[in-house]
């Protein structure tokens, strides 16, 4: 226990500076949220999920309804569920958890979130892998490799991954503003590869056969040998949970904190619509056109040329880039260690994560289980912030009491993941309920407590 | 005003890029190659223009 003390202590630390509430002259116009969702939602995963969508069987009425419907709940979720504690509030959630779990066990939600990240960008640096691999003709892994299979994969990406981290380690700042330059881009890379795709495909210039190609020889409805079979309701909940961390697990109040008023929310439509519809659309159209093969970097290649594997070396890097940073932040609180030092350690052991073809290959299950993961967190905060003022129940039990960990919350958590794992559904719909399960029964839990503590 | 035309200048590029692209498909831009050039071209614009606007801010 003393020693997870002095993760935390050091943790407070390294938050320090947003640990008041925003001042109000510090809030931010909507166009600030409209850039930022626009530049972040379009990455090197949407190489990969568009792509994964026409080899799991996707028909065209499936995706499209699907992608429309599940990126509306995912702006009605940062909208109605997200943005609104965090303009109450104008906290992160490093600490407004804190008050309700402790500082303990905001230490190890801090730490499962780095672990999380790393695995993601161990797979951002796998797709960059596979453009440089094409350049250096190393064999990409197939669809069903779960270990390395040559000593050259292996060799490639732990180089792409130190060099990512000694980018990072280099300065954060001028890189992560070249990186702002590199999304606009991106998004134009995904649609102009698109494009470039059709002629291959088979679609005319006047456009007459384009649904008549998307349904029967892209979204053909037939899954590739190996890969399950994909409908409509997939599809609805992979975009809603797509980034579940981030909207039901509350982790984007640390932008909304700075928004005018919780309608804002509704700017992460810029995100959405533009990266998890558009560019998801385009990667299916490229992977189609190579003859369903996941290899992103030939995709890119056979659409553009050399421009094309360009970026598809900066989607990842554009990624992983902040991804080994807050991974860095994460662990330096556990270290104690200097930030180079700690983003190296955390950089190669990403690296070596990335030679293992199933987080790239099994990337669609582990974006749900990274959600399903923290989402129990944001159930649990959603519950003290709405429901606990309506049943007269005392919130910040950890902030009131001094608690190191808040045992309840540490019960639901971890309750919730286990009934999760249990239950008799697809995991893509596993979330939902577990997070109706977790916000009951914390409720319950707290609701209980308190009569034990009242006839005491 | 030179900061509105630079960025003015660098989104023509991201445009072109995505041009050359259809008049790729449309067969206007006949072969391969020469596509790869233009796109790469509006490529190169985009990045030198922009970085040149993201520094100055």
């Amino acid at each position: 226990m003393p020693a997870l003390a002095d993760v935390a202590r050091k943790m407070d630390q390294f938050y320090e500076f947003d640990r008041e509430p925003v001042h109000p002259d510090r809030l931010q116009p909507g166009r600030h949220f409209a850039g930022l969702f626009a530049g972040e939602h379009v990455a090197a995963t949407e190489f990969v999920i568009g792509a994964f969508f026409v080899l799991h069987g996707v028909s065209l009425n499936d995706l499209l309804v699907g992608l429309l419907l599940g990126n509306l709940l995912a702006v009605l979720s940062w909208t109605f569920v997200c943005a609104p504690i965090a303009v109450q509030t104008r906290l992160t959630l490093y600490w407004y958890l804190r008050k309700i779990a402790g500082p303990g066990l905001t230490s190890i939600y801090n730490l499962a979130n780095a672990v999380l990240y790393s695995i993601l960008a161990g797979a951002m640096i796998a797709v960059s892998a596979t453009a440089v691999g094409l350049v250096l003709s190393i064999p990409t892994p197939q669809l069903t490799d779960m270990y390395p299979k040559s000593f050259s994969w292996v060799a490639l990406t732990f180089a792409i991954g130190v060099a990512f981290t000694i980018l990072a380690i280099l300065g954060f700042d001028k890189l992560s503003r070249f990186a702002s330059v590199c999304s606009p881009w991106i998004l134009v890379v995904f649609v102009s590869g698109a494009i470039a795709s059709l002629s291959p495909l088979g679609v005319r210039p006047d456009l007459s056969n384009l649904i008549e190609i998307a349904r029967n020889r892209i979204w053909n409805g037939v899954p590739t040998a190996g890969q399950e079979k994909f409908a409509l309701w997939h599809l609805v909940f992979f975009a809603w949970f797509a980034n579940l961390a981030m909207h039901v697990g509350l982790s984007d109040m640390a932008l909304f904190r700075y928004a005018r008023h919780w309608s804002y929310g509704l700017y992460s439509a810029f995100g959405m619509y533009p990266g998890h519809t558009l560019a998801w659309l385009c990667s299916g159209v490229m992977v189609a056109a190579i003859g369903r093969e996941m290899h992103p970097g030939l995709m890119a290649y056979q659409a553009l040329g050399i421009a094309g594997l360009v970026g598809v070396v900066l989607a990842g890097w554009t990624t992983a880039n902040p991804t080994l940073y807050r991974v860095g932040l994460a662990l330096q609180a556990v270290t104690g260690w200097p930030r180079w030092k700690v983003t190296l350690v955390a950089g190669l052991a990403t690296a070596l994560l990335a030679s293992f073809p199933v987080f790239f290959m099994k990337l669609l299950d582990y974006v749900a289980i990274y959600g399903l993961v923290l989402m129990p967190i944001g159930a649990i905060v959603f519950a003290e912030h709405w429901i606990f003022p309506h049943l007269n129940l005392p919130r910040f039990k950890a902030e009131q009491q001094g608690l190191w960990i808040n045992w309840t919350v540490l019960l639901v958590w971890v309750g919730t993941l286990i009934a999760c794992y249990f239950m008799p559904l697809h995991l893509f719909f596993r979330w939902l309920p577990g997070y109706l399960l977790a916000i009951a029964s914390y409720t319950l839990l707290s609701w209980m407590g308190r009569r034990r503590q009242s006839h005491a | 005003m030179r900061e509105y035309l630079l960025w003015a200048l660098a989104g023509m590029c991201l445009v072109g890029c995505v041009a050359s692209a259809v008049l790729f498909w449309q067969g206007w831009i006949a072969s391969r190659p020469n596509f790869e050039l233009w796109f790469g071209v509006c490529t190169l614009g985009w990045f030198v223009l922009a970085t040149h606007g993201v520094t100055r801010r």
